[in-house]
C-alpha cells in the first residue's frame, strides 16, 4: 500500500514536470502525458480494490485467526534478534501444537483408502493444496440403517505434531472448529477413532462438538488465545495471538521490547552491564518456583470454567497471567492438598465432576500427562529445595536446544545431564562416584536400575497412548501401590516379581514394614495381577512397561507376550494398542499385524490367538513348556490355569477415563 | 623537489597499504572459507550467525579497501597538478577508514552478544565517516585538477 503510494506520487511528480515541457516538445510530450495518464489509473485501481486488510490471515472467516494484540507481536519479530533460539523453537513441538491446516502442517496419509468405522463410511480427500473429509452427519438422528446424510468439510487447522495429529474442519457459522472423527498416529503412521486415543471406556462416544477447540484445546495449545464467545448470540470470534506455543507463551508480550532495543545504545548498554532486560522475561532467571508456573500455566490442572475463576475476563481478553508473574494470583491450581478440604473438594466436584477422577491417583498425585507442574509442586524436591536447589522445570529441561542434539532434544526437551543423573545429583552430591550410587541404589552403577529417575520417577502417569514419568518424585512403596493402586517402580521395571519380593528388600533396605498380602499378592507376580485384574489405568501401565527396554532386561523377554495377547482382547481401546506396541518389540512379534480400533470383535480374538500361537511355538522352539496353564519357568511366574481365569474374570471393570 | 618525494611517499604509503590490506584480508577469505569447508560450529552454527556476517564483512571491506587504497596511490600519481598536500587530509582518513571498518567488523565479529556484534563494531560507523570523508576529498582534488588542467591547455579550447 505504502509502495503504491510512493510510486503513485513519483509517477504524477513526474507527470507534472512533463506537463510544463508539453507545450515545448510537442507530440512526444503529449505521449509522456498519455502514459502518465494511464499508468496512474492502473495504479490507483489496484489500491482501491484491495481489501484495506493485506495480510491474507485477516480475511479468513471459519476459523480462529492469528491476530496479534496486548503487547504481543509474534515470533517473526523476534526472529530478527534471536536467530538461534528462534531456531531451535522451530525444531520443537511447542511450535507445531496448533497450526493453519496446509500441505506441510497435515502428516497424515491423506491418500490412504477410505476410513470404515462403525459401519459407516469416511472419505478422504486431497483437492490440490486443501484437505477435504466426506463423512455421515454426526448430527443427524435418524435411523442408523437409513440414508444417512453426509457432510463434506474441508481441514482448517490441525493440532499436535508430535506422537498424534487431530483435525478440525469448520463449523460454517463463526469461528467455532468441530474435530473430525478420526486421528492420525504419527509414530506408528495410522489412523484411529477421537475416542479411541483416549484411555476411556468403550461405551463412551462422544459427539463432537461445535467450538471444542475455542473453548478448551485454545487455552494451551495457542499463544494469548481470546475464545471471544459471545453468550447472546452464540458465536464466538475467536483469536490468538499467534498459533502454537510461541516465544511469547514464556516470555511475555514482546512488544515493549521491541521498543527497547531499537536503540543501539540502550543495547548495548544491557550488553556491557549484563543484565536482563526488564521488558522481558527470561524463564531461566527467574528462580524455580516462578519458572516453574510459566510451564505450570499449561502443564498444570487449572480452574477456569466458572466465573469464580475469572471466566468473563478469560473470555475476552485471555488469561491475565503473564510470565514472570505469580501464577497463583490469578489462575486457581487443583492440587493434592484439596483432597483434605472436603469444601474445595466437592465444590470443584459440583462444577466439574470428572475432575478428580479422571486426573488423580486416590491419594491425590497426578496420573494424567500434561499435568507435570502438579507433580513437581508435590514433590519434596520442590517442597523442601530452598534457592537454586529448589527443584523446578529447568533443573532438568531447556527450552533451547543447540547444534546436534537438537533432533533428540525436541523429544522431551531435556537438559543432556538429565538422561545421566545430572540434575538430581546437582544437589545430591553425596551420591557422586560409582560406590556411593552403588551403595544407594543397590544395583550396578552403570545400569539402568541406578538411574535416579527410574526408582524415583516411574512411569506411572498416562497420556498420548503411552506410559509417561511421574514428576512427583517419589520413592518405591509397595504399601502404596496396593492401598492406591498405582504401580511402583521395582515391580514396573522387575516384571516378574511379585509384592512379597519387593516388599521384602524394601523393608531391608529401608526399614519398611513388609505389608500384609493376599495370597495373589503374595505369589503371582505384580505385573500379572495389574494386567488380569487391574483397572483400565493400571492395565495400560503395565502393558506399556511390558515394551520397555530396561524392563525387558530385568525380567526376561519370553513371559510377556502371553499377557500381551490377552490385553489385546482388553475393552479398552488404548490398553489394545499399547499391547500391541509393546508385543511387536518382543522377539518372534516384529511382522506381527493387528488393528486394535477399526478391526472387529472377532477379528482382534483371532489375532489375540495367533499371537498366542506365536508364543507357544517359541517356547517349543526353546525347549521350554509350551503349556500355556504353566506360563513360566520360575516358581513366581507359574500361574495356572485356575488362577489365570479367576485374575482375569475380577479384573476391574469399573469405568475409567483419564483427562489429559 | 618537496613536491615530488611528498607524492612519491604518498604513493608508495597507499601502494604498500594497498597490497598489505589485500594480503590479510585474502588470507582472512581464505580462514572462513575453511572454517565453511570443516564445518566449524564456531562460524557456522545458527547462533553464530553474526559472527559470520561480522567476519565476512571484515573480508570484503578489508579487500575492497585494499583495492581502494591502490586507486588512491595511483590517483596521487595521475593527478600531477594537485599539490600533494591537498591530499595529505584524503590520505590520512583512507588510512583511519582502513584500519577501523574492517578492524571494527573483524573485532565485532570475535566477541559476539547474540544477534548484536561486539563492541568493536563501533568502530565501523566512524571508519565509514573517514572514508566517505576521504573519497569526497580526493574527488574535489580530481575535480580541481581537472579544471586546472583545462585552464592550463589552451590548445584544447
Amino acid at each position: 500500500m505504502i509502495v503504491e503510494t510512493l510510486l503513485a506520487v513519483a509517477i504524477w511528480a513526474l507527470g507534472l514536470t512533463c506537463l510544463a515541457k508539453v507545450f515545448t516538445r510537442g507530440v512526444i510530450g503529449r505521449l509522456e502525458i498519455v502514459c502518465i495518464v494511464i499508468c496512474s489509473a492502473g495504479i490507483g485501481w489496484l489500491t482501491f480494490t484491495q481489501d484495506s486488510t493485506a495480510d491474507p490471515e485477516q480475511r479468513v472467516t471459519d476459523r480462529p485467526n492469528a491476530v496479534p494484540s496486548g503487547g504481543y507481536v509474534s515470533s517473526d519479530t523476534c526472529r530478527s534478534c534471536h536467530e538461534s533460539e528462534h531456531h531451535s523453537w522451530t525444531a520443537s513441538f511447542h511450535r507445531t501444537m496448533t497450526q493453519v491446516a496446509s500441505p506441510t502442517s497435515i502428516v497424515a496419509d491423506w491418500s490412504s483408502t477410505n476410513l470404515v468405522f462403525e459401519g459407516q463410511e469416511y472419505r478422504l480427500e486431497r483437492r490440490g493444496e486443501e484437505f477435504w473429509v466426506d463423512f455421515p452427519d454426526p448430527s443427524w438422528g435418524g435411523l442408523a440403517d437409513g440414508d444417512w446424510p453426509r457432510l463434506s468439510k474441508k481441514i482448517v487447522q490441525v493440532t499436535g505434531s508430535h506422537h498424534m495429529q487431530v483435525y478440525w474442519y469448520a463449523d460454517g457459522v463463526d469461528r467455532k472448529l468441530r474435530w473430525f472423527r478420526f486421528v492420525w498416529l504419527i509414530t506408528e503412521s495410522a489412523w484411529t477413532t477421537r475416542d479411541a486415543s483416549f484411555l476411556a471406556p468403550p461405551e463412551l462416544n462422544r459427539e463432537a462438538h461445535a467450538g471444542e477447540w475455542n473453548f478448551s484445546c485454545q487455552r494451551c495449545h495457542a499463544t494469548h488465545a481470546r475464545m471471544r464467545f459471545d453468550s447472546e448470540t452464540k458465536l464466538s470470534d475467536t483469536q490468538v495471538s499467534e498459533f502454537g506455543i510461541s516465544c511469547e507463551a514464556c516470555h511475555g508480550p514482546g512488544r515493549d521490547h521491541v521498543a527497547e532495543h531499537r536503540n543501539p545504545i540502550a543495547r548495548y548498554k544491557r550488553h556491557v552491564k549484563e543484565g536482563d532486560s526488564p521488558s522481558l522475561v527470561n524463564p531461566a532467571h527467574l528462580g524455580s518456583e516462578r519458572s516453574s508456573q510459566v510451564c505450570g500455566q499449561c502443564h498444570g490442572v487449572l480452574a477456569t470454567w466458572s466465573e469464580e475463576y475469572g471466566f468473563s475476563n478469560w473470555n475476552t481478553n485471555g488469561f491475565e497471567y503473564r510470565p514472570g508473574d505469580d501464577l497463583h494470583a490469578t489462575r486457581f491450581l487443583i492440587t493434592r492438598e484439596m483432597f483434605d478440604d472436603s469444601a474445595v473438594r466437592n465444590s470443584l466436584s459440583s462444577s466439574n465432576p470428572d475432575v478428580f477422577p479422571t486426573m488423580y491417583w486416590a491419594d491425590g498425585m497426578i496420573r494424567v500427562s500434561g499435568r507435570e507442574y502438579n507433580g513437581l509442586r508435590a514433590s519434596p524436591c520442590f517442597e523442601r529445595g530452598v534457592g537454586s536447589q529448589k527443584l523446578g522445570c529447568m533443573s532438568c529441561h531447556s527450552m533451547h536446544g543447540s547444534g546436534e542434539r537438537i533432533a533428540s532434544w525436541r523429544n522431551d526437551m531435556l537438559k543432556p545431564e538429565t538422561e545421566k543423573n545430572g540434575s538430581c545429583l546437582q544437589c545430591h552430591s553425596v551420591l557422586r562416584g560409582d560406590d556411593a550410587l552403588r551403595k544407594h541404589t543397590r544395583h550396578a552403577s552403570d545400569s539402568t536400575g541406578s538411574l535416579c529417575m527410574n526408582c524415583h520417577m516411574p512411569f506411572t502417569t498416562y497420556g498420548l497412548l503411552k506410559s509417561i514419568r511421574s514428576h512427583t518424585i517419589s520413592s518405591p512403596s509397595v504399601q502404596e501401590s496396593l492401598e492406591v493402586g498405582r504401580p511402583n517402580a521395582c515391580n514396573l521395571c522387575h516384571l516378574d516379581k511379585t509384592f512379597n519380593w519387593t516388599g521384602k528388600h524394601l523393608a531391608e533396605w529401608t526399614e519398611a514394614a513388609v505389608p500384609a498380602l493376599s495370597a495373589y499378592q503374595d505369589a503371582v507376580p505384580a505385573s500379572v495381577l495389574w494386567a488380569l485384574s487391574g483397572d483400565g489405568g493400571q492395565r495400560a501401565l503395565v502393558a506399556w512397561s511390558m515394551g520397555w527396554k530396561p524392563a525387558l532386561e530385568a525380567s526376561g523377554d519370553d513371559w510377556e507376550a502371553r499377557f500381551l495377547a490377552q490385553l489385546l482382547i482388553d475393552p479398552y481401546a488404548a490398553v489394545r494398542r499399547i499391547a500391541y506396541q509393546s508385543l511387536v518389540r518382543q522377539p518372534g512379534y516384529e511382522a506381527f499385524v493387528y488393528e486394535p480400533v477399526l478391526s472387529t470383535p472377532e477379528q482382534r480374538s483371532a489375532k489375540a490367538k495367533e499371537a498366542l500361537t506365536i508364543w507357544r511355538q517359541r517356547r517349543v522352539d526353546e525347549g521350554k513348556v509350551p503349556n500355556a496353564l504353566y506360563l513360566l519357568d520360575d516358581p513366581y511366574r507359574n500361574i495356572s490355569d485356575r488362577v489365570y481365569d479367576e485374575l482375569t474374570v475380577n479384573r476391574l471393570d469399573k469405568p475409567i477415563r483419564l483427562s489429559e | 623537489m618537496y613536491e615530488a618525494d611528498s607524492r612519491d611517499s604518498l604513493f608508495s604509503k597507499h601502494l604498500r597499504a594497498g597490497w598489505l590490506l589485500l594480503f590479510l584480508f585474502i588470507a582472512l577469505g581464505l580462514v572462513l572459507e575453511s572454517f565453511q569447508g570443516f564445518k566449524f560450529g564456531w562460524y557456522l552454527d545458527v547462533g553464530n550467525e553474526t559472527r559470520r556476517m561480522m567476519l565476512r564483512l571484515a573480508h570484503t571491506h578489508g579487500t575492497g579497501l585494499g583495492l581502494i587504497q591502490l586507486a588512491f596511490a595511483f590517483t596521487v600519481r595521475l593527478t600531477g597538478g594537485v599539490q600533494a598536500g591537498r591530499l595529505m587530509s584524503a590520505s590520512r582518513c583512507l588510512q583511519a577508514a582502513s584500519a577501523l571498518i574492517p578492524g571494527g567488523f573483524f573485532l565485532g565479529g570475535i566477541q559476539v552478544f547474540g544477534s548484536d556484534p561486539g563492541l568493536g563494531i563501533w568502530l565501523v560507523p566512524v571508519g565509514a565517516l573517514c572514508l566517505l570523508a576521504a573519497v569526497a576529498m580526493t574527488f574535489r582534488e580530481c575535480v580541481l585538477c581537472n579544471k586546472h588542467a583545462t585552464t592550463a591547455s589552451p590548445e584544447r579550447d
